[in-house]
């Protein structure tokens, strides 16, 4: 698979260094090779997107794709969504919480926020593999982003 | 006249001729004496003074006196001894000689003057009557003689009425009759009548009139005796008598209780009131003349007849204080009092019944008695007080309650028992029930005799009297102190347990993620290493890396199903109608699609709709159908149904395989958590299910079951009631 353009970057917000690996290969297992940002908590998540604290300076461009963990240090991966949808210039990005488990209120939180899609990470790792591959073939090639995404980074 | 010639006469003269001498003695008598009894020689040798009567002697001796001095003697009486005791009336003339005797000639009057006597005394009668007597003219028209009493009875003065015509003394209104009268007098001799008089001021009253027509011997009338009664008192004692007699008619008749009169030797009713027509539904015209056995079953008569002759036997009162009584208004219950009426010498001649109909009180004295009962028996304090606070009821259980018994509260203001702070309360509480409102389970507290407080649910009702005003307050008192306090305990119990589950909560999201996370490590990077150093790796390596691979997996199945069963414990009941068939229809059906080799014949019965929390449900389904999948999984012919029995009168739902199976000897093992009848060989599994689908049921308050043989297959029976 071809990546369709080196600008179209994600961002991983992982704070567990071993997902974070296992995330990246499978990533690169599936052929996706558009570039990744890893932030490690959420309040760096937030700070990286809004040109803020160590990222102080000019506005990034905005990833083509959120890979959210829900359970991270200082802020959670709801409260980064929540600040996310908040912000004019962020509330249309596409987000995909990608975490362990399925309890019944992230779910309802997480899409009453305004998730794009909710994704449990399998414990074997095929099957993982399987679930980046299908993600980064949906959200990368076949969906269109947001235009007002093209109009900001323009 | 010669001597012989008057001694002739001497001897012949019926009077009676004597000569007596100074000295005080007859000289001569004639036979005429004979009449006092004496013999002739008897009456010469007695002083003839000592013969006169002693009341008449010193008359005698003044008229001897006389004599003596030459003065004659002329009809001078005084009476005569006779020999036999008794005196006779002898009137004298005499004459004195010369020589000093005495001729004497006297005349027996006796009996002249008894007649006298005897009309004195019924002209005494006459005057002296106490009612009026008249002579009534031979005609019958005019008053000839009255006494002193008629006229005294007219108001007028003898000399006024007589002469007057008879009509004057009667009434205006009746003169008409008096002809008629004095005609049946005559025919009959003697004719009573009563009538009316007038008497002189105007005013009239009754008389009793008795004429008797006088006759000579000829037949011919005389005069008319009349007799005149004053008839007042007489009517008047007839009136008070007739007065008292509808009195007592009156009184018998509006007695409101049956009062009959038997007569004593038959016993057949002489007298019946209206309240006894009343009870027995029978008229006067239809009892009078009747007995018992003409109204009653022969048992009951004969229970009242011998009741009546006891009566009578004994003269005394017996008294039945309950005696049924069929009458055309059905079983009325009397009380009935029987007395003998005696006649003057004290035999019985009448009997006396009176009966009260006691079926409604006796009825209410039983209601009485039972919500009495009632009201004793029961748990919680009822008591009654009036308007003004006082109590004027305390049951047992008040007692209990509150520690003061029924002498130390009846008639004290129950303001004793509530606690200072809620009095006021009280007071508005009292007046809306006095409105009319009742206030049902008030919750409050009281004061018991020890100072004591306890917590009370109170129901207040007003007490009306028979007019529908509020005269008081009935209150029903229920400790409630104990079941407050469980109250409280049970709010504390919840509060701890929602803190648990949140405890929980808490944990089993960290579980989720934080469990799992380090199982993706060791799978992921044991994948890595068969993928990147397949090379180094000789066949033994690459297996032992596999089996570390399924570890992680089955650890995360593990995990995955144990959130799950603390999600079912923890999650909120809802209860909806649900569509099992069409529920387990689906589920077979993606099953089926999952395992496309499989070959399984799904049966399920149409329309079993049950009451409960559909995901719930849906998480127990799962797991029983998933099970009968799983362990018919060996079967070239699997047959999976759901269907519906009545066990015990309740439908009980059945999930059933054709699959391998169990030994029932280990069926209670089947619902516990990690329990396992098959080895991971030969079924893989964690042992969360079952224990999953009996919390399931068990929330819904079913219960949960296996049936099932080694080889043949399961049955899994549940009940969602």
């Amino acid at each position: 698979m071809n990546a369709t353009g080196k600008d179209k970057f994600i961002l991983l917000v992982e704070d567990n260094p071993r997902d974070e690996d296992l995330t990246l290969r499978a990533l690169k297992r599936s052929n996706v090779l558009n570039p990744v940002f890893v932030a490690r908590d959420g309040v760096e998540a937030l700070d990286y997107l809004f040109g803020r604290g160590a990222y102080a300076g000019a506005p990034p461009a905005l990833p083509q794709l959120v890979l959210l963990d829900l359970k991270l240090p200082k802020l959670d991966g709801l409260e980064v969504l929540r600040m996310l949808r908040l912000d004019e210039r962020t509330k249309l990005v596409p987000v995909v919480i990608l975490t362990s488990s399925v309890e019944e209120q992230d779910l309802v939180r997480g899409y009453s926020l305004g998730a794009n899609s909710y994704v449990r990470k399998p414990v074997d790792f095929v099957q993982f593999s399987e679930a980046v591959r299908q993600l980064g073939l949906y959200w990368l090639v076949l969906n269109e982003g947001p235009p007002s995404s093209s109009r900001s980074r323009a | 006249m010669a001597d012989d010639a008057l001694d002739r006469f001497f001897e012949l003269s019926v009077d009676m001729l004597c000569v007596a001498g100074v000295d005080g003695y007859f000289r001569r008598v004639n036979p005429a004496f004979d009449a006092l009894g004496y013999g002739r020689e008897e009456l010469l040798s007695l002083p003839f003074l000592e013969l006169v009567h002693p009341d008449d002697r010193a008359a005698t001796q003044v008229e001897l006196d006389k004599l003596a001095r030459g003065t004659r003697t002329v009809g001078f009486e005084n009476r005569y001894r006779c020999r036999d005791g008794c005196y006779r009336s002898l009137s004298w003339n005499a004459a004195p000689d010369a020589a000093g005797n005495v001729y004497a000639v006297a005349r027996d009057v006796t009996e002249q003057r008894r007649a006298e006597q005897a009309l004195e005394r019924w002209a005494h009668v006459f005057e002296n009557a106490g009612w009026g007597i008249v002579i009534g003219s031979r005609d019958g028209t005019t008053l000839e003689r009255i006494n002193a009493e008629f006229a005294r009875m007219h108001g007028w003065s003898v000399e006024e009425l007589v002469g007057r015509p008879i009509l004057d003394v009667f009434a205006p209104e009746v003169r008409h009759t008096i002809a008629g009268h004095i005609q049946r007098s005559h025919a009959k001799g003697r004719h009573t009548f009563e009538s009316v008089h007038l008497r002189k001021d105007g005013t009239t009253f009754p008389v009793l009139v008795d004429v008797t027509a006088v006759r000579d011997a000829s037949g011919e009338v005389l005069y008319r005796a009349v007799h005149v009664h004053d008839d007042s008192e007489r009517r008047r004692a007839e009136d008070s008598v007739r007065e008292a007699n509808r009195f007592l008619e009156a009184v018998i008749e509006n007695i409101p209780h049956m009062v009959f009169v038997k007569d004593a030797e038959r016993l057949a009713f002489v007298r019946f009131n209206r309240a006894g027509e009343e009870l027995l539904g029978l008229s006067r015209a239809e009892l009078l003349g009747k007995n018992d056995y003409d109204f009653f079953p022969k048992e009951q008569a004969e229970f009242f007849q011998a009741k009546d002759r006891l009566v009578l036997r004994d003269g005394t009162l017996v008294d039945i204080p309950e005696e049924p009584i069929q009458t055309k208004r059905g079983r009325r219950l009397l009380q009935t009092k029987k007395v003998p009426i005696l006649d003057g010498d004290g035999r019985p001649r009448f009997l006396l019944g009176i009966s009260e109909d006691i079926t409604e009180l006796k009825a209410a004295t039983e209601s009485r008695a039972r919500l009495a009962a009632i009201v004793e028996s029961s748990d919680d304090a009822i008591i009654a007080r009036t308007l003004e606070g006082v109590v004027t009821s305390w049951n047992e259980s008040a007692e209990r309650m509150f520690g003061y018994s029924a002498a130390e509260m009846i008639g004290q203001p129950i303001s004793s028992l509530f606690p200072a702070r809620i009095e006021h309360q009280e007071a508005a509480l009292a007046a809306r029930i006095v409105a009319g409102e009742r206030i049902t389970h008030y919750e409050t507290v009281r004061r018991r005799k020890d100072g004591s407080e306890i917590d009370v649910s109170v129901t207040l009702s007003p007490i009306r009297d028979c007019a529908g005003t509020v005269s008081g307050i009935s209150k029903i008192v229920r400790d409630i102190t104990a079941s407050k306090r469980m109250q409280r305990e049970l709010v504390a119990a919840k509060e701890a347990t929602e803190a648990a589950n949140a405890e929980l909560e808490a944990f089993s999201y960290s579980v989720a993620h934080d469990l799992r996370a380090p199982l993706r490590s060791i799978d992921g990077f044991s994948q890595a290493l068969l993928e990147d150093y397949a090379g180094v790796l000789d066949d033994e390596g690459s297996k032992y890396l596999r089996y570390v691979r399924e570890a992680a997996q089955l650890m995360a199945q593990l995990i995955d199903d144990l959130l799950n069963l603390s999600r079912v414990t923890r999650a909120e009941l809802v209860r909806e109608r649900v569509d099992l068939s069409a529920l387990a229809s689906s589920m077979l059906a993606r099953l089926a699609s999952t395992y496309p080799g499989r070959d399984v014949e799904a049966i399920v019965e149409d329309g079993l709709m049950v009451e409960g929390d559909p995901r719930l449900l849906a998480v127990a389904l799962d797991n029983l159908l998933g099970n009968a999948w799983k362990f018919t999984s060996k079967r070239a012919r699997a047959r999976i149904e759901l269907g519906a029995v009545t066990r015990d009168g309740a439908p009980t739902f059945f999930v059933r395989d054709n699959g391998a199976g169990f030994d029932m000897t280990y069926a209670n093992k089947l619902f516990g958590v990690f329990q396992r009848l098959h080895s991971m060989t030969e079924f893989e599994g964690t042992g969360v299910g079952l224990a999953t689908v009996q919390r399931i049921i068990r929330r819904h308050g079913g219960r949960v079951w296996a049936e099932g043989e080694v080889g043949v297959g399961a049955t899994l029976y549940f009940t969602l009631p």
